[in-house]
């Protein structure tokens, strides 16, 4: 990924509309409630490609939090109220974990390469926590496909990552509705591809026990400290 | 209006809203086309095949979003989720259930505005319909009156981009009154933006979040040359400010209409719970 392909332009180009200004786009600016022409807001922070190389790795342990606990205002998730179907095939809502906090993504099965090192993040932050934090803390992957990924299939990836604690979920939502609905609350961005593939973002979000977002991380390999700073100060 | 629908080339009608609204809503075919994209993702083909869908010919009213919203109470502005619709959500309103007197965005036959992504799509879901894909839209939308694909032409560009350039604090003019395009569907260009089912479909690169690169003012010049066509600025814009987008936003210029697929039959109107 050294050399921009004309969709990664594309995208610079957008942020750059807001910082430069283009002719085309009006004079006046816009009230701030209304879509911007000229200057086109980032709404979600952008997350990296599929594929990005690695670019910090998790190495050392976290720092103890000094900073006060701050309450998240987003609004909740399970809200959403999503049906999920688990590895288990057991039938269950997206707040299964309502007064637990959770560490939620999402994936798919036949992921090549992204996946597994996403699933590699989420146990290095398991690993991370405290034990009295993390036997509460729950983990919840959503597939984007929800066609393919059958409980079945979700087993067996849970199995080849070694994965038999009950703490951990991968569910797949009742069909593309739903998995998007799901995606679009969390910030995630995918699409569907040839192949059965899924050009998608990766982003790693802590739910509080309420299911709002408190913390999350964008992208592969990134550096867990704050967010399992704020699972450790949590309430 | 009655005379103008029966001049589209291909249509449906449909009741529409349960009582206070009996307007006749016309849908037209689109499609099927091969389809050229602008800005294809990395592993996606430059062309791509849209099947035929039924396409509302005009963005959804207030009038319209109102009926919908006194049959499914949840969808209320006072009673909708956080999670699916930012504080804005139909402000432009007297009240959850009253439009109020006539103003710059809340007229009856004013395109519904400040609706979230959640509440377009659960509107169209009511019907037995869904938003439209965003090659679906991009396909309607890249006719002018004439031609199924105006996209090359500098003329139609220059008519979008006015638009786009153009101030909308004056308020909206009523739908159904912009000229139909070969395909038959108004006010695609000019009056609202527009939800489609998969906005939050595009890849933002690592490499974008670098405010400070140096390389910022090359990709600044190259931005819109990196389109399959260097030319169409108009559909780069869109592609951009859906970019923008969370599913919970909701803005004064930001509106939706409906498609589905021709062997689904929708729901004559809106029954109340």
């Amino acid at each position: 990924m050294t050399t921009p392909n004309r969709f990664q332009l594309l995208i610079v180009g957008v942020l750059c509309v807001g910082t430069l200004g283009v002719q085309a786009c009006g004079k006046e600016a816009p009230p701030p409630s209304e879509i911007p022409t000229a200057a086109v807001v980032t709404a979600e922070p952008p997350a990296p490609e599929v594929g990005e190389a690695p670019s910090a790795p998790i190495e050392e342990a976290p720092t103890p939090t000094t900073q006060p606990f701050v309450p998240s205002t987003k609004p909740s998730i399970y809200d959403l109220d999503l049906d999920l179907e688990t590895q288990a095939d057991e039938k269950v809502k997206l707040n299964l974990n309502v007064g637990k906090p959770v560490v939620i993504s999402m994936f798919y099965a036949s992921c090549p390469a992204v996946c597994p090192t996403l699933i590699r993040d989420l146990k290095k932050i398991d690993e991370a926590l405290a034990p009295n934090i993390r036997a509460q803390t729950q983990f919840l992957l959503v597939t984007f496909d929800p066609v393919a990924d059958t409980p079945e299939k979700l087993r067996k990836l849970a199995e080849d990552h070694g994965i038999t604690d009950p703490r951990w979920t991968f569910a797949r939502a009742n069909d593309d509705d739903a998995t998007r609905e799901l995606s679009t609350s969390l910030g995630i961005r995918y699409r569907a591809v040839e192949d059965g593939h899924f050009n998608h973002s990766t982003m790693i979000t802590l739910l509080d026990r309420a299911g709002r977002p408190l913390a999350r991380i964008d992208g592969l390999n990134q550096d867990a400290t704050a967010l399992l700073a704020t699972l450790a100060a949590a309430p | 209006m009655i005379a103008a629908l029966a001049l589209l080339p291909l249509f449906a009608l449909t009741t529409f809203g349960p009582d206070e609204t009996n307007e006749l809503v016309a849908e037209v075919m689109v499609g099927p086309s091969s389809f050229k994209l602008m800005y294809p993702a990395p592993n996606e083909p430059d062309t791509v095949f849209v099947a035929a869908f039924l396409f509302d010919a005009s963005p959804v009213t207030n009038a319209a979003f109102l009926a919908f919203v006194r049959a499914n109470p949840e969808w209320r502005s006072d009673r909708i989720a956080p999670v699916r619709a930012d504080e804005a959500y139909l402000s432009q309103w007297l009240s959850p259930e009253e439009l109020g007197p006539p103003g710059p965005h809340n007229g009856p036959d004013q395109p519904v505005t400040r609706v979230s992504w959640y509440a377009a799509k659960a509107y169209c879901k009511a019907l037995g319909k869904r938003l439209p894909t965003e090659h679906e839209w991009e396909l309607a939308a890249a006719a002018d009156e004439t031609r199924v694909d105006a996209r090359q032409d500098p003329e139609f560009q220059g008519r979008v981009l006015t638009w786009y350039s153009r101030p909308n604090s004056a308020g909206l003019p009523d739908v159904g009154n912009g000229v139909p395009n070969k395909w038959g569907a108004r006010d695609l260009h000019g009056l609202v933006w527009e939800w489609v089912s998969d906005f939050n479909n595009t890849m933002v690169t690592g490499d974008s979040r670098e405010k400070d690169s140096p390389d910022k003012t090359l990709f600044c010049g190259a931005g819109t040359l990196a389109a399959a066509d260097g030319g169409d600025y108009a559909s780069f814009m869109r592609y951009a400010m859906r970019s923008s987008l969370a599913g919970r936003f909701t803005t004064r210029n930001l509106g939706f209409r409906c498609a589905h697929t021709p062997n689904t039959t929708p729901r004559k109107g809106l029954e109340r719970r």
